[in-house]
């Protein structure tokens, strides 16, 4: 959210994430060691996963509150699945493709049913959570082969697994996003999404598509975050939607589309990690946090609207409202 | 066919529910002509645009491109076959950049097809503003364009399609004199490149600028088809207005009463500016102009839903300074919108509640509605405006258009308002129930009311009024008296 | 002359088809449950019915003015425990009457400032409650540091577990609470302001409904009823834990959904947000019946949710297209 017209490549988000970690340096202790530093982006990783996922179809001014119990969906079943024998890239894979499906549907009943988003992802919320629960008969699953913890204790090249696995995916979906036609349609969409459809582009199906891509990213950072605890339970991925959509709009991703993407995003996560992990480090106690953080998200959401509305209606011409007699409005009163 | 016809439409002909968009039309252009079309509000030129570019199809009637005919069922297949069509309202994406928007879904990719080329996007889009002679910055976001620069954009991607022929639809409604020299400079070179334009606008001096020959249409129908050097100002007016007015309006004329509403320096900064006009019991005043006038947002500013910058107010002799819908209900005046369906009316709820709404405040003080009386009113009123329906249980959204247009009416008579806004009263709505509501509003004047009617149809202007204010681009430019007002000088004024 | 007038107002709310459809639905869920399940149709169990659709009407409420007002609350369940942790506090000291109070306030108070920022800041319903949500949440968690708290006398507990003769008292609680909704929500001025407002809020506020005034009102009037159905929930357990009302929106929205609620606005009665708690209460009655386990419980909660609008919107769709081209026949023949 740099300055209008100048090019100014530190965003407002970014300085504050800089000002956070400078001032948690210098006030607490214990913050500037770096095992608390890996500590941070260990934590960190997940979340990012999540909120990448999330942040694609923020930015279709849409939303996804299904990601959490995705994620347990897939982290059980892929638990499962590998306790059962199955080697474990294949495993892997198999745990993705239920995530990335259960993505679909829910891009399938908003896009093409046109349920409400937040309707259609709260229901699946409930359905991914129930299947989760079932299968795993509501207990922790553990006994799956040790091969899986490479994901989070591994090293490549000596920098941890997950933070390869995490920048692999953000440089993906930074790609994705900016340089693909699939990326421009998202801004398009999100951004006026009667002019992408007349400019011929697949709103539907790219739509769809992206919420597939929500649930396939939730279902991976299920099994991050399986490796990481070595047992899986279906509520394990329970708020973490929550947290993605703050880690999103903290960012600077502005929810009517055109502004936000990975790196938008990963400075949004980051910000959440430093703010959390000061607060415990202070001492402040989790559920606090929980009140900090929703106080926080709902402050920025406010602040990133009045930026982003007000530019819109300067610019653009005043609506025509010559018509033909006998076309009046549309068809109910909204 | 004549030769280097591009499009023709033979006998085109579109119906909506209760009125004849157009009928019979014929329209023929040429490549590197402008063709302008012309005609009121309502005449039918809107519709004509949405057949041509796919938006909508005809009833009847063929279109003719290139030779072949051709039927557009969605707007991107006439955009592809290669007719583009400009917009008021532009559909561009505010928060990407000139070239990514003229190339939105056609961005040429490297690499195998991995990437997007970005750079080559910016140079094809470079080239096109080159070829339009207009220096600019294609990586700039359209959403810190100008105007101007944004119909351009628009204008670039039509070029960017390889249009062979593209519409404007009133391009010079929101430029300035520098910028339309601009738009004009653009035009010649499209002409250059034997590209067909259909020029839309109700600036008639324009006309006479940029076009090569004018199709007039009334009331749907084709009035008049000519070459712009064939013919003059007047000549066009008669065609675009000279019908027949043989209804007769059911108006008992009073003698106005006090003044109930006087507007002083009234300004809203960039929409309209310095209205001065005064309302009195028993009269009717007319607003007339072309849409985009400032009509509307003259009188939503009156009501208080749109704020103003400057200026002042009055109701009833008193100075109001700031304006709301509450205090204004309050107050007694009574505002009917353009758009009932969504503006007007609680489409999901049921006659009584939509009735019910302005007044049971008022009515019922104690917040508690007596249900036996607030039946009594109801039924009265559904007797007294005539409201067609079964019972007062019946959602409006089942309504006819002349119904719904009498449950708002019956809404606002129940408040007992001194003020009545109309803002296109009878729009869609067919003959009988016109006539009616006529004869309705001649009732309210005669028990003391005030009446504002903006309006679009002539005849019920003229026929109702007994003043009449023109408005054009923001401003009041004259005042008629009934006996004074024609259709030729309202037109005058409000194209002048 | 009370009882024929009531008699008159229930006839006429059932003339509403969305709460007559309810019903409908209703009537058939309870009948095929009678037939299909051996224990269903015994005294003990339509009781156990009652007395858990009673629960899940007490928090349908707030959600059902929400929807209403075009919107949703998803904070039920936080407010409700927050209020719940509160007031089982200081019950637990004595004060019950103070306790009470206090309960009801912080429900109405969470509501309100929903309210102010839905309608003046114009955050989206879901984004603001979903918020509020993890902020009362995590209010009521801090305050209980993840305890229970015990020790609330029987005479609150009376509102929980007594009875007057068989009928548990929650279940007189919400049906007073219901006759009082339903008597007041189509003869209020506010009642009908809500439909107003959430059926077009534009042409409400053109006719001079203060808009922001009742949608702030709305969210508060949630929030209480989210306080009164905390309060009824800790008095039945016996003691109060942060994490109360976790279920609960979304059983709220199914409970609504099959009620006839639209989330469209305006549409739908408070007595069918009562017969969509009936019905959800008979759906995990007989799950539990039959021995499904709770978490497909869970499942099958979304899944009616979806299938109901899904429905519900074809048909509107149906309806819609049917009407366009009827219009456009009758049209064509006359021009």
């Amino acid at each position: 959210m740099g300055k209008k017209g100048k090019k100014l490549h530190l965003s407002g988000p970014a300085i504050i994430l800089i000002v956070l970690v400078v001032v948690s340096s210098l006030f607490i202790n214990s913050f500037i060691r770096i095992g608390n530093i890996n500590n941070i982006l260990r934590q960190a990783s997940m979340l990012s996963l999540v909120a990448m996922g999330q942040c694609i179809v923020i930015l279709l001014a849409g939303i996804d509150l299904s990601q959490g119990s995705v994620m347990g969906l897939t982290g059980v079943s892929t638990a499962l699945i590998l306790s059962k024998g199955v080697p474990l890239v294949p495993g892997i894979i198999l745990g993705l493709a239920i995530a990335m499906f259960c993505g679909l549907i829910n891009g399938y009943l908003i896009s093409y049913v046109k349920i409400p988003q937040f309707v259609a992802t709260f229901g699946m919320f409930g359905m991914a959570l129930g299947v989760a629960l079932v299968i795993s008969d509501s207990r922790v699953i553990w006994g799956f082969p040790e091969t899986v913890r490479v994901i989070h204790d591994g090293e490549i090249l000596g920098i941890s697994a997950p933070f390869v696995i995490v920048g692999i995916i953000y440089l993906i979906m930074f790609w994705l996003l900016k340089f693909t036609r699939f990326g421009t349609s998202i801004y398009a969409i999100g951004g006026n999404a009667t002019a992408a459809e007349l400019s011929g582009m697949p709103v539907k199906r790219n739509v769809m598509l992206s919420y597939g891509i929500s649930g396939l990213l939730a279902g991976a950072a299920g099994i991050m975050l399986m490796a990481r605890m070595n047992s899986a339970r279906a509520i394990m991925g329970t708020g973490y939607e929550f947290e993605a959509i703050a880690a999103v709009i903290l960012g600077g991703t502005n929810r009517l589309g055109g502004k936000g993407g990975a790196v938008e995003t990963i400075t949004g996560v980051l910000i959440l990690a430093v703010v959390r992990n000061a607060l415990n480090l202070i001492g402040v106690s989790v559920y606090l946090q929980m009140v900090a953080v929703g106080f926080v998200l709902i402050v920025v959401y406010i602040i990133n609207q009045n930026k982003g509305s007000n530019p819109l209606r300067k610019w653009f011409p005043v609506k025509n409202k010559g018509l033909v007699s006998g076309t009046t409005g549309n068809g109910n009163g909204r | 066919m004549e030769k280097n016809v591009i499009l023709e439409l033979e006998n085109i002909t579109k119906i909506y529910p209760g009125v004849v968009a157009l009928d019979s039309v014929n329209f023929q252009l040429r490549e590197g002509e402008v063709h302008v079309l012309s005609g009121e509000n309502g005449a039918g030129k809107s519709t004509l645009i949405k057949i041509l570019s796919g938006a909508e199809q005809p009833d009847y009637g063929s279109i003719i491109y290139q030779g072949k005919k051709r039927s557009f069922k969605y707007a991107y297949e006439a955009q592809r076959a290669g007719i583009a069509t400009i917009y008021q309202e532009f559909n561009l994406i505010p928060e990407l950049s000139i070239a990514q928007n003229i190339y939105l879904g056609r961005e040429p990719k490297k690499l195998l097809g991995t990437f997007i080329d970005w750079k080559k996007v910016e140079k094809q889009a470079q080239a096109l503003f080159d070829m339009l002679g207009v220096k600019i910055d294609v990586k700039t976001k359209v959403v810190n364009l100008p105007v101007s620069k944004q119909q351009m954009v628009e204008i670039a991607k039509a070029l960017s399609l390889d249009s062979k022929v593209i519409i404007f639809d009133e391009p010079t409604s929101t430029l300035t004199d520098d910028d339309i020299v601009k738009l004009f400079e653009i035009i010649k070179r499209l002409r250059e490149k034997k590209i067909g334009i259909i020029y839309i606008s109700h600036r008639l001096e324009e006309l006479f600028e940029i076009g090569d020959r004018v199709t007039v249409l009334r009331d749907g129908k084709k009035t008049g088809h000519h070459n712009i050097k064939d013919i003059d100002m007047s000549k066009i007016i008669t065609e675009m207005v000279g019908r027949k007015i043989d209804k007769q309006f059911a108006r008992d004329l009073q003698k106005p009463g006090k003044e109930v509403l006087k507007v002083e320096g009234f300004t809203s900064k960039g929409v309209f500016s310095n209205i001065n006009f005064s309302v009195r019991e028993r009269e009717i005043v007319g607003f007339s102009g072309l849409v985009g006038s400032g009509r509307t947002e003259v009188m939503r500013a009156v009501f208080g839903i749109d704020k103003f910058d400057s200026g002042s107010l009055h109701f009833y002799g008193n100075k109001v300074e700031k304006s709301d819908p509450l205090k204004s209900v309050k107050l007694k005046l009574a505002f009917i919108p353009e758009d009932r369906k969504s503006e007007g009316t609680c489409l999901n709820l049921n006659i009584r509640d939509n009735i019910i709404l302005a007044s049971m405040a008022s009515i019922f003080k104690s917040g508690i509605i007596n249900l036996h009386e607030e039946k009594k009113l109801v039924t009265q009123a559904i007797k007294d405006l005539d409201i067609k329906t079964p019972s007062m249980q019946q959602k409006v959204k089942f309504l006819s258009g002349g119904n719904q247009q009498k449950v708002v009416l019956a809404k606002w008579l129940l408040t007992k308002s001194k003020i009545f806004i109309f803002d296109e009263p009878t729009r869609g709505i067919d003959v009988g129930a016109k006539a009616e509501f006529h004869k309705l509003i001649n009732l309210l004047v005669k028990e003391g009311a005030g009446v504002i009617m903006i309006s679009s149809e002539m005849p019920e202007v003229i026929g109702m009024s007994d003043r009449i204010f023109v408005m054009k681009e923001g401003t009041i430019v004259q005042e008629f008296s009934r006996e004074e007002a024609s259709q030729e000088k309202i037109l005058k004024a409000a194209i002048g | 002359m009370k009882f024929k007038n009531k008699l008159a107002q229930i006839a006429s709310s059932l003339r509403d088809t969305n709460t007559s459809r309810a019903l409908f639905t209703l009537l058939i869920f309870f009948v095929a449950s009678t037939i299909f399940v051996n224990r269903f149709f015994t005294l003990n169990n339509l009781i156990n019915v009652l007395r858990q659709s009673a629960l899940v009407f007490s928090f349908s409420i707030g959600m059902a003015i929400a929807m209403l007002l075009a919107g949703l609350d998803l904070s039920i369940g936080a407010v409700a425990a927050y209020s719940g942790v509160l007031a089982a506090s200081l019950i637990s000291n004595g004060y019950i009457v103070l306790g009470i109070i206090v309960g009801l306030l912080v429900g109405i108070t969470c509501g309100l400032i929903s309210g102010v920022i839905i309608s003046k800041y114009k955050v989206p319903p879901f984004i603001m409650t979903f918020g509020m949500m993890k902020i009362a949440s995590g209010l009521a968690l801090n305050f209980t540091k993840g305890e229970s708290i015990y020790g609330l006398s029987d005479k609150f507990r009376w509102i929980g577990v007594g009875t007057i003769g068989l009928i548990p008292a929650p279940l007189i609680i919400c049906t007073v609470l219901l006759i009082l909704l339903a008597y007041f929500g189509k003869r209020s001025v506010l009642g009908r302001r809500i439909y107003a407002v959430g059926s077009n809020r534009n042409a409400a506020r053109f006719s001079g409904i203060p808009c922001e005034r009742t949608l702030m009102i709305g969210y508060a009037l949630s929030g209480l009823f989210s306080g009164i159905a905390g309060l009824m929930f800790v008095a039945r357990l016996g003691s109060a834990e942060g994490i109360m009302g976790d279920g609960w929106p979304l059983q709220a929205i199914a409970a609504c959904v099959l009620g006839g609620v639209s989330f469209a606005g305006g549409e739908g009665t408070i007595q069918g947000a009562a017969i969509g708690a009936l019905c959800v209460a008979i759906m995990y009655n007989v799950l539990n019946l039959l021995g499904v386990s709770p978490s497909w419980q869970q499942f099958l909660i979304g899944f009616v949710i979806i299938f109901v609008i899904s429905i519900d919107f074809i048909k509107s769709q149906i309806i819609r297209k049917k009407n366009i081209s009827n219009k456009l026949r009758t049209m064509q023949k006359t021009a």
